[in-house]
C-alpha cells in the first residue's frame, strides 16, 4: 500500500497547473505498476483545479480501466469540492479514452450541430 | 533613431479599443534596433484593465532587445489609472497616487511561477477581502475560476509568462471585479485550427474557433482536458458576471450563457481573457451534478 500525501506535492495547499500534477501521477503510476493499492490523502488541501486533476488523475485512464481504478486507488480526507471536481474529470476522461471517434464525434456536434 | 506610437484618445475593451491594441503589436513588431516611444500625450481614457495588454507587448519586445520608454499622459485620469494599478511602477516611471484599493496590481508571472500568482490572488483578492458580501461558496468559485483561467493560459499558450491586472467597480449598484489575463503564446485559433489539421478536419474561422473552446471536453492537447473554461462559464451564468476572450482574428462575450461573437479587422497573437465577477452574489452555488459520494469517484 503507497499512501500519497498530495498537499506534500503542491504548494500553498493549491494545485493549479498541470505541471503541479505530473510528478504525483509518475508516484500513482509507479505503485500501480507494481500491482499495489494507492492512497491518495487530501489533508490539507484547500484546492485542485481540473488542469491539475486532469494529469494526477485523467491521464490514468490511458493505461488503466474505471474498474481497475475503483479496485486500486483509494481517496482520504477529501472535501466535497475536490470530489466533484475529481468526479468531473473521471467522468471527462473515461469518455475521453473509452471512444476517441465518438467522444469526437460528440463535442463536434456541440459546435457543428448534426450534420 | 525612435520611433514614436502615439495612443489614441480613448482605448476602451471593446472592438475598436482591440483593433487598436492589435495595431500597436503590430507596429511595435516592425521596429528594429531603434528605441520605442509609447506617446500618451494624447490619451484622455484607458480602461485599467487593458494595461495587461500593453504590458505583455511591452515585455515582448524588451525581451527581444528593444529599449521602450513611455512618455506620461497629460491626463490625469488614465496617469492616475495606470499609476494605481502598479503598470507605471512595472516599467520604471514613478508616479504619486498609488495604492488605491480598488485597483488589483498589474503583474506579469512566468508560467511556472505558479506559487508567484497563488501568492497574488493571496494578497490581493482574499486578504484584502474583495467580496465582503459573497457567500464562502461564491468566492471559491471565484478564486477556482481564476485558477482554471491561469491554469488554461500557462497550459495552451505556450507563452513564457502571463500578465494580469484587475479593477473593482460598480454595475447597476452591483459591486464587480474584472480580472483581465493575457498571454502572447499561440492564439487559441491557432492551437484549434492546428488540432483541426492533424485530424484532417474543417478548418475554423475565428469565431467559430473560440466558441469551440468553451464547449466542455473540447481540448486540443492529447490528453484528457477542456473542463476548465465550461466551469467557467457555468459560474459566470450563475453569478451574472460575463466573460470576454479575444485570440486571433475575434472577441467573443459571454453573457448568461448567450455567446456574442465579433470578428476582428486586425489579428491578435495571443489570448486575452477577461471576467467580470459579482461581488455581490450571495447564492450558496450547490450545484447539481456535483456528488458527495466519495466511494464512486472513479
Amino acid at each position: 500500500m503507497t499512501t500519497i500525501l498530495i498537499d506534500k506535492y503542491v504548494t500553498l495547499h493549491q494545485g493549479i497547473t498541470s505541471e503541479e500534477g505530473e510528478p504525483i501521477y509518475k508516484l500513482i503510476i509507479e505503485a500501480l505498476s507494481k500491482d499495489e493499492d494507492v492512497v491518495l490523502d487530501f489533508e490539507g488541501i484547500l484546492f485542485l483545479t481540473t488542469a491539475f486533476l486532469n494529469v494526477m488523475i485523467g491521464a490514468l485512464y490511458k493505461d488503466y480501466t474505471s474498474e481497475q481504478l475503483q479496485e486500486k486507488l483509494h481517496i482520504s480526507h477529501i472535501n466535497e469540492d475536490t470530489a466533484a471536481r475529481i468526479k468531473k474529470v473521471t467522468d471527462n476522461a473515461k469518455l475521453f479514452y473509452s471512444d476517441q471517434d465518438k467522444f469526437n464525434e460528440t463535442v463536434d456536434n456541440s459546435i457543428y450541430g448534426n450534420l | 533613431m525612435s520611433t514614436i506610437i502615439p495612443i489614441i484618445q480613448t482605448v476602451a475593451a471593446d472592438k475598436q479599443g482591440y483593433e487598436f491594441l492589435c495595431d500597436i503589436y503590430d507596429k511595435m513588431h516592425d521596429v528594429e534596433n531603434e528605441e520605442i516611444i509609447i506617446d500618451f500625450e494624447k490619451c484622455k481614457s484607458f480602461d485599467a484593465n487593458l494595461s495587461a495588454v500593453l504590458g505583455a507587448m511591452f515585455d515582448k519586445r524588451q525581451n527581444d532587445g528593444c529599449k521602450i520608454f513611455l512618455q506620461a499622459p497629460q491626463s490625469p485620469g488614465v496617469r492616475r489609472v495606470l499609476s494605481r494599478n502598479k503598470f507605471f511602477r512595472a516599467f520604471d516611471l514613478h508616479t504619486e497616487n498609488e495604492d488605491r484599493e480598488v485597483y488589483i496590481d498589474y503583474k506579469s508571472f512566468g508560467v511556472t511561477d505558479t506559487i508567484a500568482f497563488k501568492q497574488y490572488v493571496d494578497t490581493e483578492l482574499i486578504q484584502k477581502q474583495r467580496f465582503p458580501k459573497c457567500t464562502d461558496r461564491a468566492k471559491a468559485k471565484i478564486i477556482e475560476s481564476i485558477y482554471e483561467i491561469f491554469a488554461n493560459a500557462v497550459s495552451h499558450g505556450g507563452c513564457s509568462h502571463v500578465y494580469c491586472c484587475g479593477e473593482m467597480h460598480s454595475r447597476n449598484n452591483i459591486n464587480t471585479l474584472d480580472m483581465t489575463f493575457v498571454n502572447l503564446g499561440s492564439s487559441v485559433v491557432y492551437n484549434v485550427n492546428r488540432y483541426m489539421e492533424e485530424r484532417n478536419r474543417p478548418i475554423m474561422e475565428s469565431c467559430m474557433a473560440l466558441d469551440w473552446a468553451f464547449v466542455k471536453g473540447n481540448t486540443t492537447k492529447p490528453v484528457p482536458g477542456g473542463l476548465g473554461l465550461d466551469i467557467l462559464k457555468q459560474f459566470i451564468d450563475m453569478n451574472n458576471g460575463q466573460i470576454q476572450m479575444i485570440s486571433g482574428g475575434a472577441m467573443l462575450e459571454i453573457e448568461h450563457n448567450n455567446h456574442h461573437n465579433t470578428p476582428l479587422d486586425k489579428w491578435f497573437y495571443g489570448t486575452i481573457v477577461t471576467v467580470e465577477f459579482n461581488c455581490d452574489d450571495d447564492k450558496t452555488y450547490l450545484l447539481k451534478d456535483e456528488v458527495t459520494d466519495t466511494r464512486n469517484l472513479f
